[in-house]
């Protein structure tokens, strides 16, 4: 079959298994989940046998479009994009999909609505899948709404807990605020297109990237086009980057994120962990052409990744729940990623995304298996010692919480040694962010996982292990996690010559795809990996000091460092503010508008309706049912009307 | 005996016509009104005919056809009015049928 047909069948298979739940098999649950599952295998297989074709030949890039909307002389491409990154992003979401959709088989079993969950899950599988494979703007923002519908749709799952459809609503309107930003940077772009194409030969209109990168890559045209449009140019990018700002989670739109965990929690697993909040580290790899000759836009980008990476790293210390430790987790590791971003390096943000998606995932699976065998107690001191009761989970999440932390030779390590090597040659703030991060990374999960798994269990329920549908998946995920680094061993390491695979695949030809050609390769620091790993070390040391051992008393240490930790447990007053804004700016705003439409606006239209019913008012007395008033009036008027047009009075 | 002009007849059309429309104007009784229309009608005829022999055409004889044949269609409605109007009303003078009123 060719990559076309195959492309389009990793796209459009989860849309008809949720077409057909959806119109079918609402009432029969496990079709259902059958249905769902065989739609994301065919996409994965579909993938596969891409990829099969595509990694191992020289990197190339190829769009297959057919024209979906001319309006004007504009048309506006539907397609498939088929390289190395979009395939690498699908093998993520359908992969990774694969297991969640196989683990909540398991995990919603005797839920309500059992059937609706599956439907939206697929209708995001298609949605993500719209995304990675988009070959154009304006497609990619039609599948990043859809993405935000079927999101708002699954946090919102328990929709009789105001809480869930609270947060469901938060998540939904926060990225609206992206999103508007998106749609204002891709218009602005297209303009600046159109109005550059009356001056310099050889630009044209577009909203297709291949096209935009060719003009953005050809040297003669660009040093015309930054001459008399850097600007707008400039703010373009920065635009499109605030939709992947709120998508990603990125402060300050992260605040949607950790609320969202109120989704069941497969689905915190694929969408708020694995894949849909990294489409927005996607989108920028994809247009990384946009932001490359901008250095002060990459200076925005690098600094918002670090500073949301260490923010989110802190505040994860103060959590109960053992989905927000996770979640808090997840906006540092973004954060990690967009720094990359901001680094010149692509690569290593995608690199760090893939070994994320397996880790992470499986983090949050493990920590739903912990939820499902406690009868859905996810506040970790009622747990403890769990690692007897559910051996399977316990081990699984260690490999998890040792991948996210970056001990060697874990996936994690590599992604974030590729990211601090970065750092390190770019910008030495940035580089001590990360390996702060990387410390507060290992103590967080260190903390997590030694409340939840070790000591006394402090909780009332009878915890068990969980069905083979959730720990199948829990082990791939591990085996994942302990391998997927090997995808992209960094040139430099034991005399490696060449850069890593991935780096070849991404990044290795002039022709490739969407990339700008020119970036540096990724190469192995041996300090930079020694001092991530005693980063890691240190931190895990300090979980097992203050929660394993308890040699120092928390609650001393916490009384010491007050108002830091209430500034933590407030979230740094984010909420407070937002609440503010909203209740105190934005409503007197709107009383104000309402003021000006209830007594002016309504005034003068109200005015202009009065006017007319009292002339009618008055007209109509003569109209009083007479036969004989008609006629004269008719007669008077026939008379002035035969005066005017025979003598012309 | 002098000649009969056109302007004869123009003049005793308009009278014919005056007739009638003061009678609708004035009288009550529906009948009268009616009556007073046709001889509104049959005004407008007469001058359509002196016209007519004035250029020395039948345009305004064809058109006096069409009035009569009008005329009839209009008396058999309006007769058909007012017997359901005396029905109803129980007399057939214009006082009472307000209903018009707007």
């Amino acid at each position: 079959m060719t990559h076309e047909l195959l492309g389009y069948i990793a796209l459009f298979a989860p849309f008809v298994a949720a077409c057909v739940i959806t119109l079918f098999t609402l009432r029969s649950k496990a079709t259902s989940g059958g249905i769902a599952l065989a739609g994301i295998v065919a996409a994965l297989v579909a993938t596969v046998l891409i990829a099969v074709d595509v990694f191992p030949a020289e990197p190339t890039t190829a769009a297959y479009e057919i024209e979906w909307l001319a309006v004007g002389g504009v048309t506006i491409p539907f397609g498939i994009q088929i390289d190395a990154l979009s395939i690498l992003m699908s093998l993520i979401v359908t992969g990774v999909g694969s297991c969640i959709f196989l683990y909540s088989t398991g995990y919603m079993k005797g839920e309500d609505g059992y059937s609706r969950y599956f439907a939206c899950l697929s209708l995001f599988a298609f949605s993500m899948q719209g995304i990675v494979f988009s070959t154009n703007l304006v497609q990619t923002f039609m599948f990043w709404e859809l993405v935000g519908v079927s999101s708002y749709a699954l946090i919102g799952y328990y929709f009789h807990k105001p809480a869930a459809v609270d947060a469901g609503k938060k998540a939904f309107l926060t990225n609206r605020i992206g999103d508007f930003g998106m749609t204002v940077g891709i218009l602005l772009l297209f303009y600046t297109l159109v109005q550059a194409s009356e001056t310099i030969s050889g630009v044209t209109a577009s909203f297709t990237f291949d096209h935009i990168r060719a003009i953005y890559q050809d040297e003669a045209i660009w040093t015309q086009l930054v001459q008399s449009h850097e600007t707008a140019l400039m703010w373009a990018g920065l635009l499109i980057f605030t939709g992947a700002v709120a998508k990603s989670a990125q402060v300050p739109l992260h605040v949607w994120l950790p609320d969202a965990m109120e989704g069941p929690t497969p689905v915190s697993a694929l969408m708020h962990a694995a894949t849909m909040v990294a489409a927005g580290v996607y989108l920028v790899a994809r247009t990384y052409f946009l932001f490359a000759q901008f250095e002060m836009a990459l200076h925005i980008i690098a600094w918002m990744g670090g500073i949301t990476a260490l923010l989110a790293a802190a505040m994860a210390f103060v959590q109960h729940d053992i989905k927000k430790v996770l979640a808090y987790s997840t906006l540092s590791q973004l954060g990690y990623m967009t720094m990359a971003l901001g680094l010149l390096s692509p690569v290593a943000a995608m690199f760090h995304l893939t070994t994320h998606a397996c880790f992470k995932a499986l983090l949050f699976l493990g920590s739903g298996s912990v939820i499902h065998g406690c009868h859905h107690e996810q506040d970790m001191r009622q747990m403890g010692g769990l690692i007897k009761k559910m051996p399977i989970t316990a081990w699984t999440f260690w490999i998890g919480t040792l991948a996210l932390a970056g001990i060697f030779p874990l996936a994690g390590f590599w992604s974030k040694d590729a990211i601090l090597s970065a750092a390190s040659l770019e910008n030495t703030w940035l580089y001590g962010i990360g390996v702060l991060v990387a410390l507060m990374t290992a103590a967080y999960m260190g903390r997590c996982c030694i409340l939840t798994f070790h000591g006394e269990y402090r909780g009332h329920a009878k915890p068990h292990e969980s069905p083979a549908t959730m720990t199948i998946p829990l082990v791939i995920l591990a085996v994942a996690s302990l391998f997927a680094g090997l995808i992209n061993l960094p040139k430099g390491f034991f005399g490696r010559e060449t850069g890593g695979w991935l780096e070849h695949a991404l990044v290795g030809s002039a022709a490739a795809p969407s990339w700008s050609a020119g970036l540096p390769v990724e190469e192995f620091h041996p300090w930079v990996a020694v001092w991530g790993t005693v980063a890691a070390l240190a931190g895990i040391v300090l979980a097992v000091a203050f929660y394993g051992k308890r040699w120092v008393s928390i609650d001393r240490f916490v009384s010491a460092i007050k108002p830091l930790h209430t500034l933590l447990e407030r979230k740094y007053f984010f909420d407070d503010a937002y609440l503010w804004l909203v209740r105190e700016v934005q409503q007197r705003f709107a009383r104000l508008c309402d003021f000006v439409e209830v007594y002016i606006l309504r005034w003068l239209v109200d005015t202009v309706g009065a006017l007319h019913r009292w002339v009618g008012g008055q007209v109509r007395l003569i109209l009083d049912g007479h036969l004989h008033r008609y006629v004269t009036v008719a007669l008077v008027g026939a008379v002035l009307i035969l005066s005017y047009v025979l003598v012309g009075v | 005996m002098a000649d009969i002009t056109t302007s004869h007849y123009i003049v005793l059309s308009a009278l014919i016509f005056a007739v009638g429309l003061f009678g609708v104007v004035t009288r009550k009784n529906t009948v009268i009104i009616l009556m007073s229309l046709e001889l509104m009608l049959n005004g407008t005829n007469l001058a359509f005919v002196a016209f007519s022999r004035h250029w020395g055409n039948l345009q305004g004889q064809v058109f006096t056809f069409f009035v009569i044949a009008v005329a009839a269609a209009e008396a058999a409605v309006a007769l058909a009015i007012i017997i359901a109007l005396n029905r109803v009303r129980k007399g057939v003078t214009l006082d009472e049928a307000t209903e018009l009123k707007g």
